[in-house]
């Protein structure tokens, strides 16, 4: 299998001299092409941090970063810029659409910036509303969609650049439980039909129980791996026997 | 803390912000108070000269920035306010009764407002020595201005701002006594719609503009003062519905053109614009209208001096001009002459010949002709313009002449091809407005050539032209007062750069300046409207740039979008105020029977160049504010 995200001794600390908080504490992380990665924990634990780090939103402290065999902590903030654009894509609790945009130009805005051919853009753009069950809305904005519905558009955006990963922050966090399963199903399938490396922060062992391979962070450190061979339901099981034996976290966690 | 306190430190946290807005209430308040104290200067006053012209100015101009200044205080205190609402909502929900959190912010504005009055008076009055001392070069008035204040006009300017400064913190005050707490704490977050788009209204504000246009140029249909009422209404109407529908429909379609839109950034300015046409248009349109006024306003000035400045090299060639042949009159005034302090740069004697009536020629009652060879020579020594050019046209033979237009006329066209002198006629081959003898003989002059004029000589009353030109001619009251003292001036036309100048060039001076000042305070207020609206858009759109950022937009590519979404807003109302004022220009123009393409192109361009500076003062601050 083909390594896609490689860390070394990644490290991200806060604050002066003397009031050092370590958030993220010499991890050690392999991801392979299409795998699709869950990271729990509770606040505070720096999952967050980790995914800002490997997203190249934020830059560590020390340690490394390889995204296919190449080192990106040398990069400048604009090489960055697009490097970030083109081979990574984000879905965020939040959704982070922009009101100002149609659906249509909100999934294709990543290539419009990357100045591909307008009609390559609409061919792309029609090709993954259809995965993801947007086609009647492509003309709407996103102030008259439902919360499901822009989550999933942010998945189109996410996903239009074919980016080596995608990265979701608790992307279930805003949105209602049937809402939540349609657009984790959605993830699944795109992980298997796109053959995406989608890694996914989470609170939600529900949620986690839809990755193939989970992490879990205590105070910066790995704290435990879960690899999933059984069926999604017995997997959620195991997530929260893990989270209970953790102590105390379960309802947190739930 | 009690509420003064309170009120200060606001006002010391928002200065930073509040700044662009206090040096434009400085700048006006100190303009206003020299425009005003124009007409008390005792210097101006005894110059009779021009009192008249300056008293006229001063209240003219006066009168124009009070209007202007209603408008523009009234608008920025209202941003300020939207500005603020949030934290006016933080205020209310820590328990302050809106009464006094009314009084907190609309102290604010006064706070800024007396501040301003105070600064701009004592700047006013600083450089109101300059400013009157500009206006009497201009004048060309030998006078010494003394540093003087006008407590008359100290004590209008304030009266006038304590007045609009009064109305605009009564109308803050109950603007926040009326909002409830909900609306102040929603305020910044309410979600924005997609504007609907009215063909109909887009369509229609092109025909009311163009219609209003119609009517100006065609102004004989309606009679002037009828026209000039129609077309302001029909233009003003036109543009706001221009803004509202119109650029919606542009903007749209730009849109749904993907191949376009998807092109780098414009995906990101496009967008952001069709959002914010439903809360800008009104604002768009309204700097529209104040372009259109400062352009035309400062196009018309110029032009005035432009037509002044050409006519005047025409009618006044000299310093002194008279009419004899007597010896006796040539020595004494060359002995006047000599006993002054100027210099005598150019003598220029020349003979021509009266024609008192000539047959069929409607333009004037009387000519004058000269000698082709003459022609030549005083085209030469006055270096007129173009002289090269001008010369090969008057190469003619026997029987044909060729006609210069009277000193001082507007018209230039000439609508016959013959003339006859005498028992002569003449076939006229060119005509053509230049400097030649002046406005001391105010007639058309016939240019034939030497041998006809010989023939002709013997028929009319020849008589000699002398055309003197001395240095420092500004300074000539003297001598021309001396002169007209010593040879009766009617006797033999005498016409000096004295006569000219205090007849219509100084109010053209004075006028200009004036003009051009008022330009210059119009410019700078339109400008700060344009920058607060801008400004208030860029606090909206900080959370959309940080949505591009985390996508993977560059900061360069931000700053293009920023400069693009900025640009179009700036450059929207220039063009079309622009060609507003074109318009305006043009009926002038046609008024006037004159060309100001050259006046209003360079006032067009001039006021371009300083709103450009406002347009990269917006947008810097725009991305500092994204970033």
């Amino acid at each position: 299998m083909d390594l896609v995200l490689e860390t070394k001794n990644l490290k991200k600390e806060y604050g002066s001299k003397g009031m050092v908080f370590t958030a993220v504490d010499n991890i050690d992380l392999n991801v392979y092409k299409g795998e699709f990665l869950g990271i729990m924990g509770p606040s505070g634990a720096g999952k967050t941090t980790l995914l800002n780090m490997l997203s190249t939103i934020d830059r560590p402290t020390s340690g490394e970063i390889y995204y296919e065999g190449k080192n990106i902590g040398h990069m400048k903030n604009r090489e960055l810029s697009i490097f970030r654009r083109n081979n990574v894509g984000f879905i965020f609790q939040d959704f982070n659409l922009l009101d100002s945009m149609s659906v249509e130009d909100n999934i294709a805005l990543p290539l419009a910036l990357s100045k591909v051919d307008s009609k390559e853009i609409k061919d792309k753009v029609k090709r993954l509303s259809k995965f993801f069950g947007l086609d009647d809305q492509l003309r709407k904005y996103p102030y008259q969609l439902s919360g499901g519905q822009k989550q999933r558009v942010a998945a189109a955006r996410a996903l239009i650049t074919s980016p080596s990963v995608v990265f979701a922050d608790e992307p279930t966090g805003a949105l209602d439980s049937k809402s939540s399963s349609e657009l984790l199903q959605c993830f699944s399938r795109m992980n298997q039909e796109f053959n995406t490396t989608v890694i996914m922060v989470t609170h939600d062992a529900f949620a986690a129980s839809y990755c193939k391979r989970i992490l879990v962070i205590k105070d910066g450190k790995i704290h435990a791996k879960l690899d999933k061979d059984e069926t999604r339901k017995e997997f959620f099981k195991r997530i929260l026997d893990l989270l209970a034996s953790m102590g105390g976290g379960v309802d947190e966690l739930i | 803390m009690n509420l003064f306190k309170i009120i200060f430190m606001n006002f010391k946290q928002n200065i930073k912000t509040s700044l662009l807005y206090l040096c434009a209430m400085i700048f006006s308040v100190a303009s206003y108070y020299n425009f005003l104290s124009m007409r008390y200067n005792p210097q101006l006053l005894e110059a009779q000269e021009v009192s008249k012209y300056v008293e006229s100015a001063s209240y003219s101009a006066s009168m124009l920035m009070i209007m202007f200044l209603i408008f523009f205080i009234i608008y920025s205190s209202n941003f300020f306010l939207n500005q603020r609402k949030k934290e006016i909502g933080v205020y209310a929900f820590m328990g302050i009764d809106n009464y006094k959190m009314a009084f907190i912010f609309a102290s604010e504005g006064l706070l800024l407002g007396t501040l301003s009055v105070i600064i701009g008076l004592a700047i006013g009055i600083v450089f109101s020595k300059l400013f009157m001392m500009m206006i009497a070069k201009i004048a060309l008035l030998n006078i010494t201005i003394e540093f003087f204040i006008s407590k008359k006009a100290v004590l209008s300017t304030i009266i006038v701002y304590s007045i609009i400064l009064g109305v605009t913190f009564l109308k803050g005050y109950f603007q926040v006594i009326r909002t409830n707490l909900i609306d102040l704490l929603n305020s910044l977050k309410k979600e924005e719609e997609l504007p609907k788009i009215n063909y109909f209204k887009g369509i229609a504000s092109i025909a009311i503009i163009s219609i209003g246009y119609y009517i100006a140029i065609n102004y004989e249909i309606l009679g002037f003062g009828n026209t000039s009422i129609i077309t302001i209404l029909l233009t003003i109407w036109g543009t706001y519905w221009m803004f509202n529908s119109f650029f919606s429909i542009v903007i749209r379609y730009l849109i749904n053109k993907k191949s376009f839109l998807y092109k780098g950034t414009n995906i990101i300015s496009i967008s952001n614009i069709s959002f914010r046409i439903k809360n800008n248009y009104r604002t768009l349109a309204a700097v529209t209208i104040l372009i259109t006024t400062s352009i035309t306003s400062f196009a018309t000035v110029s032009s005035l001096r432009y037509f002044a400045d050409h006519n005047h090299k025409v009618e006044v060639p000299y310093t002194i001009s008279y009419v004899s042949a007597d010896e006796d009159i040539i020595e004494k005034v060359d002995n006047i002459i000599e006993a002054s302090s100027h210099n005598v740069q150019l003598t220029e004697r020349v003979n021509f010949l009266n024609v008192p009536v000539v047959e069929n020629f409607q333009s004037a009652n009387q000519v004058v002709v000269v000698k082709l060879s003459d022609f030549k020579k005083i085209l030469s020594d006055l270096e007129v313009e173009n002289k090269e050019k001008i010369i090969p046209r008057f190469n003619f033979s026997k029987g044909e002449a060729g006609y210069v237009h009277r000193p001082g006329t507007a018209i230039s066209i000439l609508d016959l091809n013959n003339i006859t002198i005498g028992d002569v006629d003449f076939n006229i081959k060119t005509d053509i407005k230049v400097p030649l003898l002046g406005a001391g003989v105010p007639y058309p002059c016939i240019v034939v050539d030497d041998n006809d004029y010989l023939r002709l000589k013997s028929s009319f009353e020849e008589k000699q032209f002398n055309g003197i030109i001395l240095d420092n001619q500004e300074n000539t009251k003297d001598l021309t007062m001396e002169l007209a003292n010593a040879i009766p001036p009617e006797e033999i036309n005498l016409y000096t750069y004295y006569v000219a100048g205090a007849t219509f060039y100084d109010m053209v001076g004075i006028v200009y300046f004036v003009g051009a000042f008022l330009a210059l305070v119009f410019i700078f207020a339109t400008g700060s409207i344009i920058y607060f609206k801008i400004l208030s858009e860029s606090f909206r759109d900080r959370n959309k740039y940080q949505i591009l950022k985390k996508v993977g937009t560059t900061d360069l590519e931000i700053s293009n979008s920023v400069s693009k979404q900025v640009g179009i807003f700036f450059i929207m109302p220039l063009i079309i105020g622009s060609i507003h004022s074109i318009v305006a220009i043009l009926v002038l123009g046609k008024v006037m029977k004159y060309s100001f393409v050259v006046p209003t192109a360079i006032s067009i361009v001039m006021f371009a160049l300083v709103y450009g500076v406002f347009y990269l003062f917006t947008t810097r601050k725009f991305i500092t504010v994204v970033k």
